[in-house]
């Protein structure tokens, strides 16, 4: 269904990050020499400790920063802020209080002037993909938080991009809703794939969604470890809490980075 | 300043008990404490009223007795019967106040017009440019100290005893409240909805629009409401000082010749005015603030 008014599934895009660097001020060294490649409709997780630099890296993609050294390429164009082939989704939903669900969920569409009839269907298809259905004329303060973040998820593909940003979009909730979320959002990427770059502090959840796993470490920000997950697809993140691979996977990571390079997660 | 201004009207909300809010769909679950006092409220609000009416009679019938028992000198209490009666014979029988009460709503409205248009247009003015702000900040800041009332005589000097006078007192309140309240409520955009529209590489002019201003609404709403309060008193102030006609002008007219059931009775009036306006703006501000 999605598909018949989406068209992003032919744009495909990659992400190349070549020998990145960055620091916020002089001796302040944020992310060092970091290098990624995100292949067309690849979904990548990248799993770290607090202020190891992952949000300064998804900034950078976004163009919200400017590439200090090393470059980073997006469709052959560098970085810029609202490239309409690039959606990102922050870790708060930032929903409009004064606009009801539906109108909150088309923001970005209307923002980027996507014809209106196209974008309300797109919106109601939406809502109700992420079970939103009868909401779409509740003002926000209606919502619970796992709500809201749904309204959030909703709002991000109805941009109708090829490459999405998502900063630990599932972050705030609990572990239930966690679990739903990531399932939905696992039913919404197979529908329409895009490339996704998705920052978590959890290596349970990027090992349920991605393709591949980026560990980063920090002092300075480094890619510490890159692992392919192997599960087959489609994948349920409720069936996936009691695979016994799962786990095996899970506990072969943190022996690997425990093994490898000492404590990673300080916390 | 803000404060105690706007509780009476806040109060006076929550005091109808069941205002009736259409409810979005996903307001179905109600915590439990909401019911219990949902079935309580009606009964709370009778008993208040009656409490209320038996303060009202008791505070006017000792005032009745102070005047008819000649406690103090009757010319200087008035009573309540007299006051009633200025009021029927001046509102009622004839219509002898009606054109002050004119004069100064008129007054007032243009004084709140022009100043809260100045104070928004200012106020959007500084959020755009920051340095502008900075700069005229020590200005304003003493401009803003100055009790604005004690312009009025200055302003009589300039202009006369006009009706002038009096709106640039109320415009020289209103302005500076819809200033502050301008700049608060666009800065009262969350950090996260402008990186979200950064990303999604909004305008200048879409992110104004579409989220700058309704952000603001709600503090430029009890702006606006506080600001037409103030051009009120600005004005009333104003024609109190010096003015040819309005309900100020009666008000310090009647009380030169010791006619205290008038006075009373202006201020009744007044009051009633106040009460009025802000009646509206909580109306206004409940229709367009729906979302909240
Ligand atoms: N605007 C900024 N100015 C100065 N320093 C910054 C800025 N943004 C981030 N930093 C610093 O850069 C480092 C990395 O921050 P970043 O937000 O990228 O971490 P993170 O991995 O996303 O952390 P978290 O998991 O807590 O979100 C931190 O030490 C932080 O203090
Ligand atoms: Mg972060």
């Amino acid at each position: 269904m999605g598909n018949i008014v989406s068209d992003s599934g032919n744009k495909s895009v990659g992400i190349a990050i070549d020998s990145v660097t960055h620091r916020f001020g002089p001796g302040q060294l944020t992310l060092d020499n970091v290098s990624l490649n995100v292949e067309p409709g690849e979904f990548v997780a990248i799993v770290g400790p607090s202020g190891c630099g992952k949000t300064t890296l998804l900034n950078l993609v976004a163009g919200l920063l400017p590439t200090q050294e090393g470059t980073i390429t997006l469709a052959n164009e560098q970085p810029r802020p609202g490239h309409p082939l690039v959606g990102y989704m922050l870790a708060r939903d930032a929903l409009f209080g004064w606009r009801t669900v539906r109108r909150n969920v088309e923001l970005g569409a209307e923002i980027r002037g996507q014809d209106e009839a196209l974008r309300e269907i797109r919106a109601v298809e939406l809502i109700r993909q992420v079970g939103l259905a009868g909401y779409e004329d509740a003002y926000p303060k209606a919502l619970s938080h796992g709500m809201r973040q749904r309204a959030a998820l909703a709002r991000t593909f109805c941009l109708d991009v090829a490459v999405l940003l998502m900063d630990e979009p599932f972050g705030a909730l609990d572990a239930q809703t966690k679990l739903q979320l990531e399932d939905l959002l696992l039913d919404l990427w197979t529908r329409e794939r895009r490339t996704v770059l998705f920052v978590t502090h959890d290596l349970n959840e990027a090992l349920v969604l991605a393709d591949r796993v980026v560990v980063m470490g920090r002092n300075p920000g480094t890619i510490r470890l890159v692992v392919q997950v192997t599960l087959p697809r489609p994948r349920e993140a409720r069936m996936l809490q009691s695979d016994p691979h799962f786990h095996d996977l899970s506990a072969t990571i943190w022996r690997e980075l425990e093994g490898g390079m000492g404590p990673w997660l300080d916390r | 300043m803000a404060g105690p201004l706007t509780s009476p009207a806040k109060r006076r909300i929550r005091d109808s008990g069941t205002v009736a809010v259409s409810r979005p769909i996903a307001d179905t679950k109600k915590p439990h404490g909401d019911e219990s006092q949902a079935v309580s409220a009606p009964k709370n609000l009778v008993l208040m009223w009656v409490g209320r009416l038996i303060v009202t009679v008791v505070v006017l019938g000792v005032w009745q007795l102070v005047y008819v028992k000649k406690v103090f000198n009757p010319v200087v209490t008035g009573s309540p019967v007299e006051v009633a009666k200025f009021l029927v014979d001046n509102l009622v029988t004839s219509t002898k106040l009606w054109g002050s009460v004119g004069v100064t709503l008129w007054t007032t409205l243009i004084a709140f017009v022009v100043g809260s248009g100045l104070g928004i247009g200012c106020g959007l003015l500084f959020a755009r440019s920051p340095k502008l702000e900075h700069f005229t900040n020590p200005f304003f800041t003493g401009f803003n100290s100055v009790p604005r009332i004690a312009l009025a005589p200055l302003f009589i000097v300039w202009f006369g005893l006009s009706q002038v006078s009096s709106i640039l007192v109320g415009v020289s309140l209103t302005f500076f409240i819809l200033l502050s309240s301008t700049m608060a409520g666009v800065a009262s955009l969350e950090r996260d909805a402008t990186t979200l529209l950064d990303t999604l590489g909004a305008t200048e002019r879409q992110r104004f629009f579409r989220a700058t201003l309704p952000a603001a609404v709600p503090t430029l709403f009890s702006g606006l409401r506080l600001g037409l309060v103030y051009a009120l008193l600005g004005v009333v102030s104003g024609e109190i000082i010096g003015a040819p006609a309005g309900l100020g002008e009666k008000l310090s007219y009647f009380a030169g010749s010791f006619e205290t059931d008038a006075v009373f009775g202006v201020l009744i009036v007044l009051g009633v005015i106040g009460a009025v306006i802000q009646g509206v703006m909580t109306l206004a501000e409940r229709k367009l603030l729906r979302w909240q």
